[in-house]
């Protein structure tokens, strides 16, 4: 089967060869966005699982890719001058996106006909959007990352404001365009400072200069403050996450956990790619401030969380947290060698965990959402456990995780990141983030009290979809079997090591 | 650094010239106003009506549309010039260019974009 697949494509000349994946899925998402305005127009909920079944099926190309680039180590396939390189870091991301694209398509089906906003074009932008995230994970220059960066945001800034009748959508969507749009621009300014020094936006050329001793020129510390503060933005760091709780809140819920997973995930992967693979050697100039940023994330996250009545702000200010956590694996990769390699390892997991969980705790939320009821409070989730067990219980699983308890996915992707801190000589970061997460234990199992010890005041239980319901199972099994069984997940983990 | 001189006097001289121009046309010119000279330009046509005047948000959309069709001609003008050099891959890469812009403009004739209610 693989090969026929293979052979379909083999006329490709090797530039297009190892962009099978992102052709496919450009063009299945212009199909979708044809096929929702076609003159016979197909009914939406169609498009979603057309949408599904190409996302599904892109991840058989990618397979074979990874399959490819883990031959040897440091297998590449690179094309275009240099600019697109396919190696086992962007396929384990690239995997990363399908699978949360999938299951935020997944959850969104029944979602979009309550909300009453269900259109073919929801699906595209979610395609265009892993589309950029993929060219984001294979760029080695950063003008194709820029291009890659931008497709990815300007389809989630639409997705942020899709309920176009509802308020909270459009405040969302507008926060979170003015403040994206604005880290874009201090990102371009960074990137032209360092450009003006190294004469190159090649990552490889940037940094054999660096190296060459323009180390210490200012303008070059000038660009690489700004790019690290847009990129701060766009991972939601403190002091640059203002505009998260208000998007996360007002975005239709199944957006907000694509953002804080997909997006997220495509954020840290370009951080990884440029300060590894661009500015190593400029390591004394960002560490510095990836400490102050992963300090304040975690201190201003935790504390932010404490008081929310709102579930989805709730995961928002968490999210915030868990980024001050994973900035400890990048402090951890700037030693090189061997403590840098468990620190990429330690991210990559973490985001695998952070994927199936925060999916899942996103995904009881929208399954509380009916005709009535918008089901983000914390006090929607009263008594859950009566009305419906089983979604308490993965409920449980998943608040549980987030808080990195032993046995589920949070507790070993927690272990690698303070481990790989432990190692990188950061231990007072390490217990600031023990005491963080064991701080957020408390807010996490608030919900967790809601649920079991609340009486509901109503009857009934969730009638969940079938596609949710499937989302559900996936990120609770995952959720669960990371956490017995994560050697397969830590081996997959592996191939991320840039050096 | 060196090579980046001439951009500077670049951004001195052009940030000079209109300064410069409009210091020394107030200067020399003669100053007799009256109302039809104060009365702002619009090409010749006696203006009507506010300046704030509020307009249909379709004229968004068609200026949004506009400029995504006249750019896309200033993509095709280097490679209308430079068509023999580029050969074929230059023909398939305008070609798919071409192709995906249709699309868009497909969708937004379906979507009713080009219509004024």
């Amino acid at each position: 089967m693989m090969d026929i697949l293979g052979s379909l494509f083999s006329w490709l000349p090797v530039e297009l060869w190892i962009m099978r994946p992102e052709l496919c899925l450009t063009l299945a998402a212009f199909l979708t966005l044809i096929f929702s305005v076609a003159r016979r127009a197909f009914q939406p909920r169609w498009l979603g699982y057309f949408s599904i079944a190409v996302t599904a099926a892109v991840g058989a190309p990618l397979l074979d890719l990874f399959r490819r680039t883990t031959e040897l180590p440091g297998q590449e396939f690179v094309a275009w001058n240099g600019m697109f390189v396919v190696d086992s870091f962007a396929v384990f991301f690239k995997v990363l996106f399908l699978l949360a694209a999938i299951l935020t398509m997944l959850m969104s089906i029944r979602y979009l006909d309550v909300e009453k906003a269900h259109t073919g074009e929801y699906y595209a932008l979610i395609m265009f959007a892993v589309v950029g995230m993929m060219f984001m994970v294979s760029a080695r220059d950063l003008i194709l990352l820029f291009v890659g960066l931008e497709t990815m945001s300007i389809s989630t800034y639409i997705l942020a404001g899709y309920l176009k009748r509802d308020r909270r959508s459009n405040e969302s969507a507008l926060k979170y365009f003015l403040l994206g749009s604005f880290s874009t621009g201090i990102f371009l300014y960074g990137i032209s400072l360092v450009y003006a020094v190294t004469g190159s936006t090649h990552l490889r050329v940037i940094s054999d200069a660096i190296a060459e001793g323009l180390v210490n020129h200012p303008l070059l510390v000038l660009g690489l403050i700004l790019m690290i503060v847009a990129l701060g933005f766009k991972i939601a760091a403190v002091p640059f996450h203002m505009w998260v709780p208000d998007t996360y809140e007002g975005a239709p819920t199944t957006i907000t956990a694509f953002f804080s997973t997909a997006v997220k995930a495509a954020g840290f992967a370009i951080v990884l790619r440029i300060l590894v693979e661009g500015m190593l050697s400029a390591r004394m100039h960002w560490a510095p401030l990836v400490v102050i940023l992963s300090a304040a994330s975690m201190i201003i996250g935790t504390l932010g969380a404490l008081l929310q009545e709102n579930v989805k702000r709730l995961l928002a200010y968490s999210s915030i947290t868990h980024v001050g956590y994973l900035l400890m694996g990048v402090l951890a990769v700037q030693r090189g060698a061997d403590t840098g390699a468990r620190g990429m390892v330690a991210i990559a997991v973490y985001l695998l965990a952070y994927t199936f969980m925060n999916m899942g705790a996103f995904g009881l939320v929208v399954a509380l959402r009916r005709e009535g009821l918008v089901g983000d409070q914390v006090d929607d989730f009263t008594g859950l456990a009566r009305r419906a067990p089983l979604a308490a219980f993965s409920m449980l699983v998943f608040m549980l995780s987030l808080g990195g308890i032993p046995a589920t996915a949070g507790f070993i992707g927690k272990w690698y990141l303070f481990g790989a801190a432990i190692k990188a000589d950061y231990v007072w970061l390490a217990v600031l983030a023990v005491l963080a997460s064991a701080t957020s234990l408390y807010y996490y199992l608030r919900v967790v009290v809601r649920m079991y010890m609340g009486e509901a005041e109503e009857e009934g239980g969730l009638r969940p979809s079938g596609a949710l319901a499937s989302a559900l199972v996936i990120s609770l099994v995952f959720t669960i079997l990371m956490g017995l069984y994560p050697q397969p997940f830590i081996w997959l983990a592996q191939h991320v090591v840039l050096y | 650094m060196e090579q980046y001189l001439p951009i500077l006097i670049f951004v001195l001289v052009a940030a000079a010239f209109p300064v410069v121009t409009l210091v020394v046309a107030r200067v020399i010119r003669p100053h007799k106003p009256d109302p039809v000279k104060l009365s702002s330009y619009e090409c010749g046509l006696e203006s009507v009506g506010e300046v704030r005047d509020r307009t249909s948000v379709r004229y968004y959309l068609i200026a949004v549309l506009f400029v995504i069709f006249d750019v896309e001609v200033i993509f095709m003008f280097p490679w209308a010039v430079r068509f023999k050099q580029l050969a074929l891959l230059g023909f398939v890469s305008m070609a798919t260019f071409l192709g995906i812009l249709l699309l868009g403009y497909y969708y937004a004739w379906r979507k009713g974009a080009l219509e004024w209610v």
